[in-house]
């Protein structure tokens, strides 16, 4: 019986170290939202759950071709680059990377396109109203993690039986 | 079938240790001896011993350059006696002299030893770092003694004859206790994890190389001496993932290879992108920072664990005693330090709060003494 209670405090402690590992930070929101038609591209802006770090983008046309960005720079939970001269129309993936604040790195990918003159775009004022951030996906590298403790719970679960049967079977 | 409990567990690992540790196998590591003279001094190339303490001592008011070489004849003296597993003269316990277990002293010259001998010193402190959050009572220090050795009262018995001897030109600064693997629980020559589990020093130069002569000697046979306490923050480490934990570093940490190869010697491939197009090995990763390419700028890292009294709330105060050897701090130290203060994203989760330079002298024959070609 001790080693049953054992157990259990052992499985409990598992479980809410995983809670922990589960609150890493996440995109909330990206202008341009994943898969949106935008007129223009003056800045993209990513906005997560709590304030991120180390922060990296990159933006690429349909062939894989790089537009060059501006260091993406990090205030709280906002995320910010600009192209260096403004794109041709046509569809495009923004990359990107940070460092969520429990140290976990995250990244995804966010596709959209970009509608109208280049010309234009270079015209618009940072000001304009953009479309109301929609909430982005996010690839979470950390679900090979999250399993890794899924799988330790079911052994652990396992082996206990095994040796709660073993003690019925002898005593 | 045997029942699978606790105690048998135990018991079991009991019985593995006593056969593995044969009576033949403990007597070679402890008698085992590390040469004293040469023209380099032992404690740097040699294998780095379970245990160490490094204790930094202050000159007394009016020790002069005399005075000095007085203290250094007197604690060489002791030095080439205890490591050879011989009692130092006048040795109120004579009896600790043996097992040596690859005993080494090495003694290092700090900026403030120089200005006492009226000597120009060859090194300055560092320079300060963002990081750096530096506490006076483990910096500085005039006159280092590192002392390292495989069995743990070894090195206390010689640390009580190196600062008796002492006493009466200088008083201690600071002692730092450090530790790695005992003897004889792994292979010789592996890398060694520090207690947050990493790998650490797989990257060091191998002794016995031209690239390890390019980087640790001078050619009048010194070398320089980094030594800081870095204290891991264990307890928001402890909430950082396995994923978190090797984005950090670069490496797996199951293995210590780099995230871009299997095996821990394999070298990082920096180019690498993942599925995003983004390095694998992050533009932040501890090893990418630390990286240096020219053998000439590289620098051995020797460091000891230390871990101190837990807290009343049972928090550790643990980390790392970083002691690197470099032919010059300035060329190879700084440069690294400066990137990685920078950015690493491991800064989040360890502080450095001591730090202190040493020349370490070249080493001497059996007539001459440590320090003789700065002092006499």
């Amino acid at each position: 019986m001790r080693f049953l209670a054992l157990l259990a405090a052992m499985v409990a402690t598992l479980v809410a170290g995983s809670a922990t590992a589960l609150a890493h930070d996440q995109l909330k929101a990206s202008d341009p939202a994943k898969n949106a038609t935008v007129e223009s591209l003056d800045e993209i802006t990513l906005t997560f759950s709590a304030g991120v770090r180390f922060p990296a983008m990159v933006l690429h046309d349909a062939a894989g071709t790089a537009v060059e960005l501006t260091r993406p720079e990090t205030e709280g939970k906002l995320l910010t680059a600009r192209p260096l001269s403004a794109p041709p129309p046509g569809k495009y993936v923004i990359g990107w990377r940070v460092v969520s604040s429990d140290g976990h790195p995250i990244e995804g990918e966010i596709p959209f396109t970009l509608a109208g003159a280049a010309a234009e775009t270079a015209a618009t004022p940072a000001s304009t109203p953009v479309t109301r951030p929609v909430s982005a996906s996010e690839d979470d590298s950390g679900g090979g993690g999250r399993l890794w403790i899924v799988g330790g719970v079911i052994a652990l679960l396992g082996l206990g039986f095994f040796v709660a049967m073993g003690r019925r079977k002898t005593g | 079938m045997a029942e699978l409990t606790r105690r048998g567990l135990l018991a079991g690992g009991v019985v593995a240790g006593v056969v593995a540790l044969t009576p033949a196998a403990s007597a070679r590591a402890g008698e085992t001896v590390v040469p004293f003279h040469g023209p380099r001094q032992a404690g740097v190339a040699t294998e780095p011993q379970a245990h160490a303490v490094f204790v930094a001592l202050d000159l007394r008011k009016g020790i002069d350059r005399d005075a000095l070489a007085r203290m250094m004849r007197l604690l060489t003296d002791d030095a080439r006696r205890l490591t050879q597993g011989r009692p130092a003269l006048a040795d109120t316990e004579p009896e600790l002299a043996t097992p040596a277990a690859r005993l080494t002293v090495t003694f290092g010259f700090g900026p403030g030893l120089y200005a006492h001998a009226d000597v120009k010193s060859p090194i300055k402190p560092l320079p300060s770092f963002s990081i750096d959050k530096l506490e006076k009572r483990w910096t500085g220090g005039d006159l280092l003694v590192q002392i390292c050795a495989d069995d743990p009262l070894t090195v206390s018995h010689a640390l009580r004859m190196i600062v008796k001897d002492a006493r009466s030109f200088a008083t201690v600064r600071w002692t730092q206790r450090g530790f790695r693997r005992a003897a004889g629980t792994q292979p010789g020559g592996q890398t060694q994890r520090n207690v947050m589990g990493q790998l650490d020093g797989t990257a060091n130069p191998k002794p016995g190389t031209p690239d390890f002569d390019l980087a640790v000697w001078r050619p009048d046979d010194t070398t320089q001496l980094v030594v800081r306490r870095i204290r891991a923050e264990l307890e928001t480490w402890d909430a950082a993932d396995v994923v978190a934990r090797e984005f950090t570093i670069g490496r797996r940490l199951s293995t210590g290879a780099p995230l871009t190869g299997a095996r821990e010697q394999d070298a990082p491939d920096f180019a690498a992108k993942g599925a995003h197009g983004f390095p694998v090995i992050s533009e932040y990763a501890h090893i990418r920072r630390a990286h240096v390419g020219d053998p000439r700028l590289r620098i051995l890292r020797r460091p000891y664990n230390y871990d101190e009294d837990v807290t009343a709330q049972g928090h550790a105060d643990s980390g790392l005693i970083f002691a690197s050897y470099q032919a010059d701090i300035e060329r190879q130290f700084v440069p690294i330090q400066r990137q990685l203060a920078e950015a690493d994203l491991l800064n989040e989760w360890i502080t450095p709060i001591g730090s202190a330079v040493f020349v370490i002298p070249r080493g001497c024959d059996e007539k001459g003494w440590i320090g003789q070609e700065v002092l006499s």
